[in-house]
Parts: structure tokens; sequence; C-alpha cells
């Protein structure tokens, strides 16, 4: 469970964490054996609590092996056990990295799948809050533009110039949410007085991404495993003095591909429907 | 995300609302209104941005019974419900 390998990540920031299934103690006993799972892994058979929760999948026939399953999804809660933050997707088969919960909402930095580029007037560094790519996980992509002193680059909204923009090739059936800008300098420039909208020495750009299903990912995984997710980082950069012509930066991500769990638990342990 | 499907559903309801000033029929915009929820309601996600989470006693993978106190760290605690380990 990709769990595991964000759980002292997870620690280091002050958060305990458990995981919550309808599996009984000895399914879950075999599973944590087989995958070295030293966090919790609480067993709700009865889905009591998934009930508690309210989060019961209705849609599953009752007399199925799956009857008790919840709607996938995680809480962050405080230490009052109030909720912070909820993390649920539409489509079952996608869910949330503990890696992108930690970068988005609690500043871990985003440090993974990292790659450099140097482009005429910028310096761009590519990152993911994961190195792991796993089907229908959604995780943190940044990019980094690093200007040099007196260039910027325009932001979105600005009128008259080219804006900074990141675009994403949609391998395999990933999807791309939007990007995230932040909030832009309004910078004066004296020579033609006008006041635009800009960016200016270090910027961190980020948007969350949904690796897609195992079948569409596996024709663009290589033969070593990895998987390269590949965009373009469009600006225009100027000076005080000069503007320069619009470039297109190729940018990527380099991935190693993780499929879905296929090993299950002994026969004999496994749930029955009624 | 939720945050997106929640700004969508405040979206259509500004539109009911919008219609219901130019004196839409009512069962127009209820209807409107109910394909708007029906569209959002398809996964319950439990308690609310805010809201405490229901008290807990599960037993682990070694048969120690844990509660929400017994996971939490010092700030807080992430819980993560998942189809099965058994799939």
């Amino acid at each position: 469970m990709e769990l595991e390998r964000d759980y002292k990540l997870v620690q280091k920031r002050g958060l305990g964490l458990a995981a919550i299934s309808y599996d009984s103690v000895a399914v879950l006993r075999d599973f944590a054996a087989r995958k070295k799972i030293t966090f919790p892994l609480l067993s709700d058979p009865d889905s009591r609590v998934i009930r508690a929760f309210g989060i019961l999948n209705e849609s599953v026939k009752t007399d199925s092996a799956q009857y008790g399953i919840p709607y996938p999804g995680t809480y962050l809660v405080d230490t009052q056990g109030k909720v912070v933050a909820k993390y649920f997707e539409q489509d079952m088969r996608e869910r949330i990295s503990a890696s992108a919960i930690l970068a988005g909402r609690l500043g871990e930095p985003i440090t993974a799948a990292h790659s450099s580029v140097q482009a005429r007037h910028v310096a761009l560094t590519t990152a993911a809050s994961t190195a792991i790519a796993m089907p229908g996980h959604r995780i943190l992509l940044s990019v980094e533009i690093d200007l040099p002193n007196r260039m910027h680059v325009y932001a979105p909204g600005v009128a008259g110039y080219i804006p900074a923009e990141w675009n994403m090739d949609l391998t395999g059936g990933t999807k791309a949410e939007p990007v995230r800008f932040p909030a832009p300098e309004k910078l004066y420039l004296k020579p033609i007085k006008e006041t635009a909208l800009v960016y200016r020495r270090k910027v961190r750009l980020t948007r969350e991404i949904t690796f897609g299903q195992e079948s569409a990912l596996k024709p663009f995984v290589s033969v070593s495993g990895e998987l390269v997710l590949k965009g373009s980082f469009r600006y225009q950069a100027c000076n005080d003095r000069e503007c320069y012509l619009p470039e297109t930066v190729p940018i990527e991500w380099r991935f190693q591909f993780q499929g879905m769990e296929r090993e299950r638990a002994p026969v004999e342990l496994q749930r029955k429907g009624r | 995300m939720l945050i997106s499907r929640l700004s969508c559903l405040a979206a259509e309801l500004a539109a009911a609302r919008y219609n219901a000033a130019k004196r839409m029929p009512l069962n127009r915009i209820l209807a409107l209104a109910a394909t708007a929820l029906v569209a959002q309601a398809a996964v319950a996600t439990g308690p609310e941005i805010g809201q405490a989470i229901p008290a807990f006693s599960m037993p682990d993978q070694a048969g120690t019974v844990q509660t929400l106190k017994s996971v939490i760290g010092p700030k807080g605690a992430l819980l993560v419900f998942y189809r099965s380990a058994d799939w």
C-alpha cells in the first residue's frame, strides 16, 4: 500500500494515520505482513463505523461479497476530531495520494520526480509530490520559474502580452486540473507608462493531476517501469527595457509506475457474499 | 474535487434563483434544483468540514483496539476509508 511509503512524512507533519476497511482482522493481518505495513489498518467487518460516517456504498447489492464497502475517501481531522478537509472522488477508481494532501494543505515541499531546464531568460524546475505513478492516483505537480534580476514574465489576466501558460499532455488517460497560479505583482513599466500583472524572481505554479487507469497507462510505461508525463511551459519574458519573443519549453516528470494490488488474501480468509 | 462540485452546485442554485426572479414556473425550478442535487449527490462523503467525526473503536491488524485518541498525532490525523485490502 502506497500509504506506508508516505507514513513517515505524515508523522513528521504531526499527523496520525489509520486506514479503515470492512476487512476482517485476519485479512488485514495477512495483508500487513505481506506488504510490511506498520500503520494501523482498522477492521470494520460489519461496516458499523462506515455507516456511522454515512459513507456506506448503497449501490452495492446486499447479497454481494462487496456489500459493506464505503465510498473511498480521506479525512484530515484536527486534534478535536473535527474535519479540516476531506477528499472524495466522483470516480471511485480515483483517489488522492497522501503526498498530495501533505503538499497541497500542509506545505510539504514538492521534491520528487525533480528535473530542471535552462530555457531562454528563465530556469524551470519541475517536481511532483511523489515519484510513483499509480493508476487513478491524484498527485500534485509543480513548475518553479526562476527569473534573473529585472526580468519578468506575465501573469494570467494580463492584456497585450502572452501570459505564463502550462499545458499537459494527457498521457494514458491522465487528467489535469487547472493550474494554481500565485497572486501576481502589479508592475509599473515606466517606458510605456503601463501597469501589468507579472511574476518576478521565483514563482511556483502547482496543479493536481490524476493518473489514468491501468490499462490506459500501461502502453506508455517503459521496459524499466518508467512513466514520463510531458507538458510545455509558454511565457513571454521582458526586462525593464525590452520584451523578448514568447517561448514554449517542453517540460517533463519521470515516475516509476506501480500497478494496482492484485495479490489476494488466502482463500479461506476471503470474504463471502450472503 | 469536492470544492469544485460544491461551487458547481452553488452556480446551479444561483441559476435557479435567477430563473425564479424571472418568474419561471415553480415546478420547473424544482426540477432544475433536483437534477443539480442528484448529479452532485452520487457519492456520500460523510461529516462536513468543521463537524466532528463519529467516535469509533476498531481492532487493527494486530487485534489491538484503536480509537481516534489512540491513532491521532499532535496535529491531527489522516483517516483513509478504502474499499478493501483484499480486492
